[in-house]
């Protein structure tokens, strides 16, 4: 079976979800209604989900084929935005039932959904969702999966913190609030939730960071070399970095840590997707560039 | 419920040194107003009480880490190491003089890049050694005495009456004895006696190590920049040459066998690397070189062919073929030698020799192809042309062009890939490939590209007054880094510590119990910090009430 059959699959799944969750979170003020319309939307992520990971096992089967060795779908544009969209979908189911954080569903649950719909769009992106892309022989290394899945998880839980500090600034600075969320959750929680995402996020960064230059190391025989997805990664550990010590040696709270999550998160975006753009338009060489 | 307020220390907040000396001296000092600057001691004045104050002052640290992102922000928004003729080509010649003369052209090697990194590295030790010493103290010489008052006025406290405060006070030590905490009592001249009791000083050592992982790190980076040193060296098939590597002076080699030793200029040195700037060669100058012997015995370059290529619809037969054909690796035998010790190995991507502690990758290669030019005369030429090397078909031969509007014949070429040589199935090498180039045309007037096409020894490029083919064996050069970084090793164990900080200062939890009894009010206050959060449970299960 077409591979781009399971991705557009999980698209669907992912979209019902979100319709559930948001008739859910938006208009449902009944409990047991609440019960079964979150749990259809809960229902459809995960087989959403399901969906997507045929597609990685069935990518990476064929990296396997190809080369004899375990590699993760990581390698073009594609399978880099399909990845990151799947540990999204992965650590939100995990995290939903623990942290009870349902309401907020429709905030996430976008995010693979955008991720997949634009993973789709480019045309060079579109010869990569037919077949597997070549990997250069500096790729060939286990360090691929242990850098990319750390980053991907770090990127994963940076979004989720960014979702909830969206929401938390919509109601504290605007006074936008959605009566279902604003019952449950105070700001107090919300504010917890986004630093708890960030003290998730923020190790897995570090590490992504270092096992991206042990790898660097061993390929490229040096172990930082300035080029700019380094370097942006580098800015986005300092700007969580800033965050840990405004929140822990400065007790900030509130709308001020929020905005530091954001500014987090799109140096993130910068960091995954943008410098590709940067690089194209400013004509510089960059070795991690996708494109 | 959070409201806009001047900032509170966070219950899942780390324990400042402030903290404890307010906490435990005499003063009545509201939580919320403790002071969020520096260690420096208020009042002191002088350049050494300035430098004092900045380099332990978080702001101050801030504001560095964002200069040093902005800085390197860009960095990556204007290419770097270029040649300054690559800058006037692209941003034209007054903006190329200003962003060289700003030194963003090289940002990352500027002076005062430098000096902010040196700076941060700086206020990184100067606070780890006294974030140590307070952990230190913390540890070993904690500060017990405190008033109910203070207490009081913490975020989570709690009063309960007792009736004998000797028996509630054994009573309270051995409860939080049972969880884990250590204890340390004190009876006051004036009756009151307090109790401190502290748990999970892991979580402080870790801070200590959090930050002495990033010092490590940055010591092994300036130990590698001072006494390390790197560059480049291309070898031919069969080529030997000396290399003689300093980790101040330029490095250099010399070709001694094979190659282009017979060719003009040859046995002369060839810079491999770039000298240092004077203060680390006058560090490093009593150094003695160290000298390698290099024989390339065969560069190879494999392929795999793709199970599934990438097809664009309308795309010809010889474009498909072309293109599924992938690098394996490119491998390069190799021998290094130096004072009688010798080492073998191939050399591929991720897969370095190292002979004492010099580190050779292989980093790229150079290709060239034997080009048979038949003329419609019938006359027929040929000549080895290497990749990315813009050339025309002239009368007397192929002749290379530097650019463009060196060209005298209507157009030009340039080899944009050369495909061939032995076939990889899975791990095994199962075939050879024939060598196949593809070729780009551009017009010699504009520059523009004309075509793409694809030559292979069957299938010449046909065009009116020649074809031009190619013959059947491809010639290599192989690329190697070379590397000394004697602060690799710190660098490693930095990165180890500083992992293992992190998750230590993350997600474990430090927590100091203060109690004081006067007459029958048992007082207790708790500061946590990380993310525990269990105060008014540990109050219950501490005092029964």
């Amino acid at each position: 079976m077409s591979q781009g059959l399971f991705v557009h699959a999980a698209w669907i799944a992912y979209l019902v979800s979100l319709l559930a969750y948001s008739i859910n979170t938006g208009f449902i003020r009944d409990e047991k209604a609440q019960r079964i319309v979150g749990g259809t939307g809960y229902t459809f992520l995960v087989l959403g989900f399901a969906s997507h990971t045929v597609f990685q096992v069935m990518r990476m089967l064929d990296y396997w084929h190809q080369y004899q060795a375990f590699s993760i779908a990581s390698a073009s544009m594609f399978e880099a935005l399909n990845f990151f969209a799947w540990w999204v979908a992965l650590i939100y189911i995990i995290t939903e039932p623990i942290a009870k954080t349902r309401l907020f569903s429709t905030f996430v649950v976008v995010i693979p959904l955008v991720s997949i719909a634009y993973s789709m769009f480019d045309q060079n992106i579109v010869r990569g969702l037919l077949s597997p892309r070549q990997l250069v022989p500096a790729l060939k290394s286990p360090w691929l999966n242990i850098h990319v899945t750390t980053m991907f998880i770090s990127y994963a839980a940076f979004m989720l913190s960014a979702a909830f500090a969206f929401y938390f600034l919509l109601r504290h600075k605007y006074g936008i609030g959605i009566k279902n969320i604003d019952a449950k959750f105070s700001l107090d929680e919300i504010d917890v939730l986004i630093y708890r995402f960030i003290i998730y996020g923020y190790p897995f960064l570090t590490f992504g960071i270092i096992t991206g230059s042990i790898w660097a190391d061993t390929a490229w025989g040096v172990y930082w070399s300035w080029d700019p997805k380094e370097t942006w990664s580098l800015i986005t550990w300092f700007v969580y970095t800033a965050f840990l010590h405004s929140r822990l040696s400065w007790g900030w709270k509130g709308s001020r840590t929020a905005i530091f999550a954001l500014v987090g998160f799109l140096s993130v975006i910068i960091t995954f997707l943008g410098v590709n753009y940067i690089t194209k338009a400013f004509n510089i060489e960059d070795p991690h560039s996708y494109m | 419920m959070i409201e806009e307020k001047k900032p509170v220390i966070d219950r899942a907040g780390l324990v400042h040194p402030e903290d404890e000396r307010d906490l435990s001296a005499e003063d009545e000092v509201l939580i919320s107003d403790l002071p969020e600057r520096s260690f420096a001691r208020d009042g002191a004045r002088g350049p050494i009480a300035w430098l004092n104050h900045h380099l332990t002052s978080l702001p101050s640290a801030v504001v560095v880490l964002c200069v040093i992102a902005a800085l390197s922000i860009i960095g990556t928004f204007v290419p770097q190491g270029e040649s300054f003729s690559a800058y006037v080509g692209q941003y034209g010649e007054m903006k190329a003089k200003v962003l060289t003369r700003l030194g963003f052209t090289d940002i990352y090697h500027t002076i005062y890049f430098n000096l902010l990194l040196f700076w941060l590295g700086l206020s990184s030790i100067w606070c780890s050694i006294k974030r140590a010493v307070i952990t230190w103290k913390l540890q070993f010489m904690p500060r017990i005495k405190i008033r109910a008052s203070t207490i009081e006025k913490m975020e989570h406290s709690h009063a309960v009456n007792v009736k004998d405060e000797a028996a509630a006070l054994d009573r309270f030590e051995q409860r939080l004895r049972k969880k884990g905490f250590r204890t340390y009592r004190l009876e006051q001249p004036g009756g009151a006696h307090n109790l401190y009791a502290a748990r999970g000083m892991r979580r402080m050592w870790a801070l200590v190590a959090l930050h002495l992982g990033l010092i490590v790190v940055l010591a092994g980076a300036l130990i590698g920049l001072i006494f390390g040193t790197n560059g480049f060296i291309r070898l031919e098939d069969g080529e030997t040459k000396v290399l003689t590597v300093h980790p101040g002076e330029a490095d250099y080699c010399v070709s001694v066998k094979g190659g282009n030793s017979h060719a003009p200029g040859a046995g002369m040195k060839q810079p491999t690397g770039s000298a240092k700037p004077k203060l680390i060669r006058s560090l490093v100058r009593n150094i003695e070189p160290m000298v390698f012997t290099l024989d390339l015995d065969q560069f190879e370059i494999t392929y795999d062919k793709l199970i599934k290529p990438s097809v664009i619809a309308g795309m010809p037969e010889k474009w498909i073929k072309f293109e599924s054909y992938i690098v394996h690796q490119f491998t390069s035998h190799f021998k290094v030698t130096r004072n009688g010790r010798s080492k073998e190995k191939i050399i591929a991507v991720n897969h370095p020799l190292t002979l004492d502690k010099l580190m050779f990758y292989q980093s790229s290669y150079s290709r060239g192809i034997e080009l048979i030019v038949e003329t419609s005369d019938g006359d027929t030429f040929s000549q080895v042309v290497d990749m990315n090397v813009p050339f025309e078909v002239t009368p007397e031969g192929l002749r290379s062009v530097g650019r463009f509007g060196a060209a005298t014949s209507p157009f030009f070429f340039r080899i944009d890939e050369i495909k061939g040589g032995p076939l990889h199935e899975g791990r095994e090498i199962t075939g050879e490939l024939d060598p196949m180039i593809s070729i780009s045309i551009f017009s010699s007037e504009n520059g523009q590209m004309m075509g793409m096409d694809v030559i292979k020894n069957d299938h010449p490029l046909m065009l009116p007054d020649f074809s031009l083919g190619i013959g059947k064996e491809t010639i290599g050069a192989s690329v190697f880094q070379y590397k000394r970084d004697p602060g690799l090793p710190l660098v490693y164990l930095g990165f180890l510590i500083l992992v293992l900080g992190t998750l230590g200062a993350l997600f474990m939890h430090f927590q100091q119990m203060y109690l004081c009894i006067e007459g029958q009010k048992a007082r207790l206050g708790l500061r946590s910090t990380g993310i525990a959060d269990d105060a008014d449970k540990l109050f219950v299960s501490v005092t029964g009430d």
